[in-house]
C-alpha cells in the first residue's frame, strides 16, 4: 500500500519555511502555521506565556485590529489554534479562492501583532484564559491530576516542569512588557515554518507567501536544546482527593526524544501493554479479574523527552496497590520475554491504518498541512511523513524489551481517591487592505447511490477512491426510545 | 453486547480479530436509531465483512459477558456523576422531556437501577422484538464500487434477516401534549465548583418543520460560531467563560435547543442575565442585522464543502439522509434553500420559535455563592438532582 504524499518545500530570504501540497478533493486550502515555541521556551515565574499568545494572536493586529474570527468565518472558514510543551500552531481551512485573506492576516499578526495589543485586550484574554484552566482542570473530574503529573515527572529547573496552560498566579502577575519581550524573541519568520495543502497552484502560493511574508523581519535566531533527561530519582508517590467516586492510578516515566528508535519501541509497546481488549493488561485486569473498570497506555512523544503513561480506574473502595503491582509484574514479564509475533503485528497494523486515517483532511489539527509542518519543525525534513511508518515496521520483538526497560523504578505514581465527605449533593505591497472577499467556489456535493436489496433493506453509498479506506454500516430506525420504560 | 460473542466466535476472539485487522467496530446508540459500523483499510474488508456479518446477525449476549460490561456501565453512570457536564445534560433532557422515566427523557446509558435489573434474557428479547424488526439500511463510504459492495453484503447476510414486510416504528413523542411550560431555574448544588455549567434552552420543532432552515439558521447568528452573539457577549466582551455556543438537536418528533457553556463561580448570576438578554434579542428585542445575515450566509454555505472531506463525515452526512428520510439529491437542494432564505424569514421564524418564557436554565454549581442573586430575577427556582427531581 503506498500512500506517498507529495510536496514542495522553499526557504523565505528572511527564513520561513513554506511547504506546499496538492490535493484537489474538496475546493479547500489548509493553511497550517507552526511557531517553535511552547511552554519550555518560557521562565518559571512567568508561566502560560506561549499559550496566553494563542489567545491574543486571535484579537487584532495593526491592519487588522479586530477580531480573527469574523472575516475568516464569513468566508466558511474553519479556524483554530494550539500550543504544547514545544510548539505552537495556528490553522485556517478556507475556500481555496480565499487563501490570500489566510495569508495577509497571518503574516500580520507575525509582523505586526505588538502595534495593535494594549493592556484592556491583555486583560480580557488573561480572564478567558483563568476560565479555560477552570474548565478544562479545575472543574473536571481528575483535571488536577495532569498538572501534577507534569510538575513530578520532570523536576524543576527541567523545562517541561511547568504546565502549557500556566499557573493562576502566574497569570495574574504577568505584566504587558514581559509579555511583548516574549513576542519579540519567538515570534518571527525565522522560527516559524508554513505548510499549505489542499486545493492550490504551488507556484502561485510560493508568489503570494513571498509578497505577505516576505517583508517581514527576520528575528535573533532561537538556541534549540535538542535532548533533556528529567533528573527525576525513584519512585515519586503522590496521593490527592477529588470530587470523584472512583480512584485512579496514574503512572507515568520520563522517556526519550521525539522521532527516535525508542521511541517508535515505546509506541509499539503501549499498544501491546493496554491498546484494545486483546492487550495484556486490558485482558488480565479489565476483562479476567476484573480490579480495573478500565485500562489506557500511551507514549506522548515531545521534541526533548517524551512520557510514557498507563492510566487504570479502580472500583470504589479497593485499593490502587494491586492494580499498580500488576502492571509493574507486567512490564517486568515483557523485559525478560519479548513480544509475540502476533502481539507485534497487530500494533504495527493499528499503527499503518492510524497513519492512513490521519491522511483523509488536509487541514486541522492532524491534517496533512499539519503533519508536513510538524515533521519539518522536528525533524528539519517534511518529507519524513512518508518514511515514519518505516521506522515502525523495522522494530524488534527484543527492542520493545530493551524499550519496557525505560520504565523503571524513577516514576511518578498519582493516585486520585474520592473525597472523604465531598460529592455532589445528588447523583505587503498595501498591507493595509485586506483581500477582497470572493465569490462562493463551485462545490458539488457527492450524490450517493443507493441500491435496493429488498421491499425493506437500502444501500447507500458514496464512492471516495483517494485512499484505501472503507466503512460499512447498518442503520435501524429503532434506538434508546424504545427501550422498556418500565426499566429505562 | 453485540460484540461479546457470536454463536461462532466468543468475545475475546472477536475482540482479537478486530484489533489484529486494525478494524474499527462502532455501536453508536440515538433516541431512534442504532448504528453499527466498521471502518478500516481496503485490503482487509473481505476478513472485516465477514467479522461485521457475524456480530450484527448471530449475537447470543452470553452471561458472563454480560456481567462484566454491566460492572463496567455502572461504573461509567458513577463516574458521569462527577462530571459537571453530563450532570448538566442529563438534567436538561429529564426536565425537557417530561421526566427521567420517559422514552425521550431517559439517559441512553440507563440508570443504575436498570443497569442491575437486565437480565440476558431481556437481551435477546430486545434483539427479536426491536432489531430484528427494524427497517434497516446499509450505509457506506470509501475506495468501493456498488458491485463489489453489494456482493459482500448479499454473501455475508442471509436473505431473510431483514426481511420483514412490516417494520415497526419509534414511539412518538407527544408534542401537542407536552407544551413547554417548565420554564424557570434548575439548580443541581456542586458545592467547591470552580465554574457553574449552565445549560439554557427548550424544545423545539421537528427536523422536518418547514422552518428547519430558517431556524437552524437563527441559532447560528446566536450560537452556532465562534463569532457568534453569545460567544462575543461572555467569553470576549465580559471574560465570564472560555466559550458559549448554542445548538439545536435535530429530532423527528421534537428537537432540543440548547445554548451551553460554564463560567465562573462568581458571575453566575450575571451570566444567567446576559443568557436571557441574549435569548430575548434573538426573539425579537435585537433582530438579526442584515448584516448578520449575510455575514452567517456566506459563512454557512461556504464551510459547506469542508463538512464532505473525510469518511467519517460522509457517513455521517448519510446517517442524516437516511434517518430524517431525506431525498437522495438533498445535499444540493439544502444548498439551494440556505441561498434562498430571506432575512424577514430568519428573523420571523426566530421570533415565532426562540421562546424566552419557555426557556429552562439548568445551573450546575456551588448553590450558596448565587442563589441569593438569582432570586431577584423572579423566575421559579427548583433545587433538582442530575435527574432533574
Amino acid at each position: 500500500m503506498t500512500t506517498s504524499i507529495s510536496f514542495e518545500k522553499k526557504i523565505l530570504p528572511n527564513g520561513l519555511h513554506v511547504i506546499t501540497h496538492v490535493d484537489k478533493s474538496i475546493p479547500v486550502a489548509a493553511v497550517n502555521l507552526w511557531y517553535h515555541v511552547g511552554s519550555k521556551n518560557e521562565e518559571p515565574g512567568k508561566t502560560g506565556f506561549a499559550h496566553l499568545f494563542e489567545h491574543i494572536m486571535f484579537e487584532g493586529s495593526k491592519n487588522h485590529n479586530k477580531d480573527y474570527f469574523e472575516p475568516l468565518q464569513k468566508v466558511g472558514a474553519n479556524i483554530n489554534g494550539s500550543t504544547s510543551n514545544d510548539a505552537t500552531n495556528y490553522w485556517e481551512d478556507i475556500p481555496s479562492n480565499s487563501l490570500e485573506l489566510a495569508l495577509w492576516l497571518e503574516s500580520d499578526r507575525m509582523g505586526f501583532l505588538l502595534d495593535a495589543l494594549d493592556q484592556n485586550r491583555f486583560d480580557l484574554q488573561r480572564e478567558v484564559v483563568k476560565n479555560e484552566r477552570r474548565q478544562s482542570y479545575e472543574n473536571r473530574p481528575y483535571g488536577m491530576a495532569y498538572l501534577l503529573l507534569q510538575e513530578a515527572l520532570f523536576p524543576s529547573p527541567h523545562p517541561y516542569n511547568w504546565p502549557v496552560i500556566g499557573s493562576q498566579k502566574d497569570l495574574n502577575d504577568a505584566n504587558l512588557e514581559d509579555v511583548k519581550e516574549f513576542f519579540k524573541r519567538y515570534y518571527h519568520p525565522n522560527n516559524a515554518s508554513l505548510s499549505i495543502a489542499g486545493d492550490i497552484n504551488p507556484e502561485e502560493v510560493f508568489k503570494l507567501t513571498e509578497k505577505y511574508f516576505g517583508d517581514l523581519q527576520p528575528g535573533e535566531p532561537v538556541d534549540r536544546l535538542l535532548s533533556s533527561s528529567s533528573n527525576l530519582n525513584g519512585d515519586t508517590k503522590i496521593e490527592i482527593e477529588d470530587s470523584v467516586q472512583l480512584p485512579r492510578l496514574y503512572l507515568a516515566w520520563p522517556t526519550v526524544p521525539d522521532l527516535t528508535e525508542s521511541q517508535a519501541a515505546l509506541d509499539i509497546l503501549s499498544i501491546i501493554l493496554a491498546g484494545g481488549r486483546s492487550s495484556r493488561l486490558e485482558k488480565k485486569l479489565v476483562i479476567d479479574s476484573q480490579i480495573a473498570y478500565d485500562i489506557n497506555a500511551y507514549h506522548h512523544g515531545q521534541e526533548i523527552c517524551g512520557e510514557f503513561h498507563i492510566i487504570a480506574t479502580g472500583k470504589p473502595n479497593d485499593s490502587l496497590d494491586k492494580i499498580k503491582q500488576e502492571i509493574l509484574n507486567e512490564i517486568t514479564n515483557i523485559i525478560s520475554s519479548p513480544p509475540s509475533q502476533h502481539e507485534m503485528e497487530r500494533s504495527i497494523n493499528n499503527i499503518e491504518a492510524m497513519h492512513i486515517r490521519q491522511l483523509e483532511k488536509v487541514g486541522g489539527f492532524g491534517g496533512k498541512a499539519d503533519q508536513l509542518n510538524y515533521y519539518n519543525v522536528m525533524k528539519g525534513d517534511p518529507g519524513f511523513i512518508n518514511l515514519d511508518i518505516e521506522r515502525y515496521k523495522k522494530i524488534t520483538p527484543d527492542q520493545i524489551s530493551n524499550a519496557a526497560k525505560l520504565l523503571n523504578e524513577n516514576r511518578v505514581s498519582l493516585s486520585v481517591l474520592p473525597k472523604q465527605n465531598l460529592t455532589i449533593s445528588s447523583p505587503i505591497s498595501d498591507r493595509t487592505k485586506m483581500p477582497v472577499t470572493q465569490k462562493r467556489m463551485e462545490f458539488a456535493p457527492p450524490s450517493p447511490q443507493r441500491i435496493k436489496l429488498n421491499n425493506n433493506v437500502d444501500i447507500v453509498l458514496i464512492e471516495k477512491p483517494d485512499l484505501p479506506l472503507v466503512s460499512i454500516g447498518l442503520l435501524t430506525n429503532l434506538g434508546a426510545s424504545s427501550d422498556p420504560i418500565k426499566n429505562p | 453486547m453485540f460484540s461479546e460473542g457470536t454463536s461462532k466466535r466468543t468475545s475475546e476472539k472477536i475482540s482479537e480479530e478486530i484489533e489484529h485487522l486494525a478494524f474499527r467496530f462502532k455501536e453508536d446508540v440515538s433516541r431512534n436509531h442504532i448504528f453499527f459500523s466498521i471502518n478500516g483499510l481496503k485490503n482487509n474488508l473481505d476478513s472485516g465483512m465477514k467479522l461485521f456479518a457475524d456480530i450484527t446477525q448471530n449475537p447470543i449476549f452470553p452471561e458472563q459477558e454480560t456481567e462484566r460490561l454491566r460492572s463496567e456501565i455502572l461504573a461509567d453512570i458513577t463516574s458521569s456523576q462527577d462530571n459537571a457536564n453530563k450532570v448538566a445534560g442529563t438534567a436538561a433532557r429529564a426536565i425537557l422531556y417530561g421526566g427521567v422515566n420517559t422514552e425521550y427523557g431517559h439517559p441512553i446509558i440507563g440508570s443504575t437501577k436498570s443497569i442491575k435489573n437486565i437480565q440476558q434474557k431481556d437481551l435477546i428479547e430486545f434483539n427479536q422484538n426491536i432489531f430484528h424488526k427494524s427497517k434497516a439500511t446499509f450505509i457506506a463510504v470509501g475506495d468501493i464500487k456498488s458491485p463489489e459492495l453489494l456482493h459482500h453484503i448479499e454473501s455475508n447476510f442471509s436473505t431473510d434477516f431483514f426481511n420483514h414486510s412490516d417494520p415497526i416504528s419509534p414511539p412518538v413523542f407527544p408534542t401537542n401534549q407536552f407544551k413547554n411550560s417548565v420554564g424557570g431555574i434548575y439548580v443541581i448544588d456542586r458545592p467547591g465548583s470552580a465554574q457553574s455549567v449552565i445549560r439554557a434552552g427548550h424544545l423545539t420543532i421537528p427536523r422536518d418543520h418547514q422552518d428547519y432552515f430558517s431556524l437552524a439558521f437563527g441559532n447560528y447568528v446566536l450560537g452556532g460560531e465562534y463569532s457568534s452573539r453569545v460567544n462575543m457577549n461572555l467569553r470576549q466582551d465580559k471574560g465570564y467563560s472560555y466559550g458559549f455556543y448554542s445548538s439545536i438537536d435535530w429530532g423527528q418528533h421534537s428537537s432540543t435547543w440548547l445554548i451551553r457553556g460554564s463560567v465562573q463561580t462568581e458571575v453566575t448570576f450575571e451570566s444567567v442575565k446576559e443568557i436571557l438578554f441574549e435569548i430575548n434579542g434573538i426573539n425579537g428585542s435585537k433582530p438579526i442585522s442584515s448584516k448578520e445575515f449575510e455575514d452567517s450566509k456566506q459563512g454557512l454555505l461556504k464551510g459547506i464543502p469542508s463538512q464532505f472531506e473525510s469518511s467519517n463525515q460522509m457517513l455521517n452526512q448519510l446517517i442524516k439522509l437516511v434517518q430524517f428520510n431525506l431525498p437522495d439529491n438533498d445535499f444540493s437542494e439544502s444548498i439551494k434553500k440556505i441561498e434562498a432564505l430571506t432575512l424577514d424569514e430568519v428573523n420571523l421564524s426566530s421570533k415565532n420559535h426562540f421562546k424566552p418564557d419557555e426557556s429552562v436554565i439548568v445551573i450546575v454549581g456551588d448553590k450558596e455563592k448565587f442563589i441569593g442573586q438569582l432570586e431577584t430575577l423572579k423566575l421559579p427556582i427548583h433545587i433538582v438532582d442530575m435527574y432533574g427531581e
